[in-house]
């Protein structure tokens, strides 16, 4: 049977009705805590583990609002994961008494427990949530980001989250067959090559290059975090390269089986 | 046009609710919580954006705002607030950690896509032909109320507040204030959560509300947390208000009178 997970913001920025980046694994799981509030509603209180990619805010976004809408109600802790920086910039810059509350001190009303678990994951290590087995690996981003593989009984994703060129996306995919979907991203339009390289982001272009590196054909492509801006160059794009025409681009709400 | 979109009405986002930001004109905020998912089409004319304080929910879109517009924009986004305020939004947004430092980034044509501006209280500032007076409240951060004068109406934005009654003196001597947002954000039995969250509640306003010597002015109730917002709002429909009061919503429009 084929599990499911549900890009819930899609887009490397927010609009109207355009959301930043968080896919949900499970009713307890989700990568990245860009949307949350808006799509899950009173369902968001469910969350328990929130595995973040990386630091930037489109990716945390809804994490200080999450914690503070569910704290009085919650009689267990929010475990969120990250790799050291990420961690450490969540402690300095966000969670630090000034921006907004440090739940990590703050007490459920009753038990003793933090409302807050802040967690240093390390790549190339596998963590289990909820059944659910997620194995971070490093990738090629400005701040140190990481991918996760994600395997539900014994169906495998991989999500690279924000990246430029990076190998081990396809080192990773060659040598591990049960991988049957990817999610990558494309964020620039091919004439701002420059830009994504500075700014770590894949354009159409860098990313039909990249999937020439692929040794298999049954691998389903998603990609995301496109910048709402370019929206319509990136679709154009994209449907006229070899290698990502066939790609599904996804939405807010987009189910991803696998 | 003499008033003033309220883009987001509550102390923070969440239950579908957005955290309270005001376009006084089209160029200029009072806070941004919400720039983006406003119902107004007219944001890409912001120009000057006045933050009461450096919480999360007071700035969050600033960041996807001058990202998504920065193609488009030709003139710098002027951000104003206390010492405080701009320091920390330095140190913990725009620190190229967290988000791009953009006041290092150029637009096309040359000026910086995003210029901090500190303010200081009593000092006004005018900007396209309004003018606001920063006031400071007692928070447990620095924190700035604006009274904001325009079109010879003024309104009086209070920010997030607990006693104080500085608030009360101004709109005692200020007679061209016509009507003031207060903050009310938790249900009176949290009165000791309010006092350490220095917010307050129905029964502390209504005990602040003794000091006011005028009464001819608009009352509007704002920062409602979403999370307790049917028990504020109950309490403050069943016994609280008067006719000259009403409980802000996001979307609202404030007609200056």
């Amino acid at each position: 049977m084929k599990e499911k997970a549900v890009m819930l913001g899609a887009y490397g920025g927010r609009s109207k009705n355009r959301s930043t980046t968080s896919l949900l694994l499970s009713e307890s799981v989700v990568i990245d805590a860009g949307n949350l509030l808006a799509p899950l509603g009173r369902d968001a209180k469910k969350l328990d583990h929130i595995f973040l990619t990386h630091c930037h805010l489109d990716h945390i976004f809804d994490l200080p609002f999450l914690v503070e809408s569910f704290f009085v109600e919650r009689v267990s802790p929010i475990n969120v994961y990250g790799v050291e920086h990420t961690i450490e910039k969540l402690k300095a810059n966000i969670f630090n008494n000034t921006i907004w509350t440090d739940f990590s001190q703050v007490a459920l009303l009753n038990s003793n427990e933090s409302v807050l678990n802040l967690h240093i994951i390390e790549p190339n290590k596998t963590y289990i949530a909820d059944g659910i087995k997620i194995s971070p690996f490093a990738t090629t981003h400005i701040v140190p980001s990481v991918g996760y593989v994600v395997e539900k009984n014994g169906r495998k994703l991989m999500f690279t989250s924000d990246t430029y060129k990076c190998p081990a996306v396809w080192e990773i995919l060659n040598s591990d067959h049960a991988i049957n979907t990817l999610i990558i991203e494309t964020s620039f339009p091919t004439s701002m090559a420059q830009l994504a390289k500075a700014s770590g982001h894949l354009t159409p272009g860098l990313l039909n290059e990249e999937i020439a590196n692929l040794d298999r054909s049954n691998v389903n492509i998603c990609i995301n975090h496109f910048k709402i801006e370019y929206m319509n160059i990136l679709k154009l794009e994209l449907s006229n390269l070899k290698y990502t025409k066939k790609a599904r681009l996804l939405d807010d709400g987009t189910e991803i089986l696998f | 046009m003499n008033s003033i979109k309220v883009f987001g009405a509550y102390s923070t986002r969440g239950n579908n609710r957005e955290p309270a930001t005001f376009l006084i004109a089209p160029s200029i905020l009072v806070d941004a919580g919400n720039i983006l998912r406003s119902l107004d089409e007219k944001i890409d004319k912001i120009n000057h954006i006045f933050l009461t304080n450096c919480h999360a929910e007071r700035f969050a879109d600033i960041p996807f705002f001058i990202d998504t517009y920065f193609i488009s924009r030709r003139t710098s986004l002027y951000i104003y607030g206390l010492r405080h305020t701009i320091e920390n939004l330095k140190a913990n947004m725009f620190n190229d950690e967290i988000w791009p430092d953009f006041s290092k980034i150029p637009l096309i044509g040359g000026a910086p896509s995003i210029v901090f501006k500190e303010i200081e209280p009593n000092v006004e500032i005018c900007v396209d032909n309004v003018t606001l007076k920063p006031i400071l409240t007692s928070h447990n951060l620095p924190t700035v109320g604006y009274v904001i004068q325009k079109g010879g109406k003024a309104i009086y934005i209070v920010g997030d507040t607990y006693k104080c009654p500085e608030i009360w003196d101004e709109i005692n001597k200020n007679t061209a204030i016509s009507a003031a947002v207060i903050g009310c954000t938790y249900p009176s039995e949290m009165s000791e959560f309010a006092r350490m969250h220095t917010c307050l509640t129905p029964a502390i306003l209504r005990d602040e509300l003794k000091q006011l010597r005028r009464h001819n002015l608009d009352f509007y109730i704002s920062h409602i947390s979403p999370a307790m917002e049917s028990s504020v709002a109950y309490e403050l429909r069943s016994n609280f208000l008067t006719a000259n009061m009403m409980i802000l919503y996001d979307g609202y429009t404030i007609e200056l009178p």
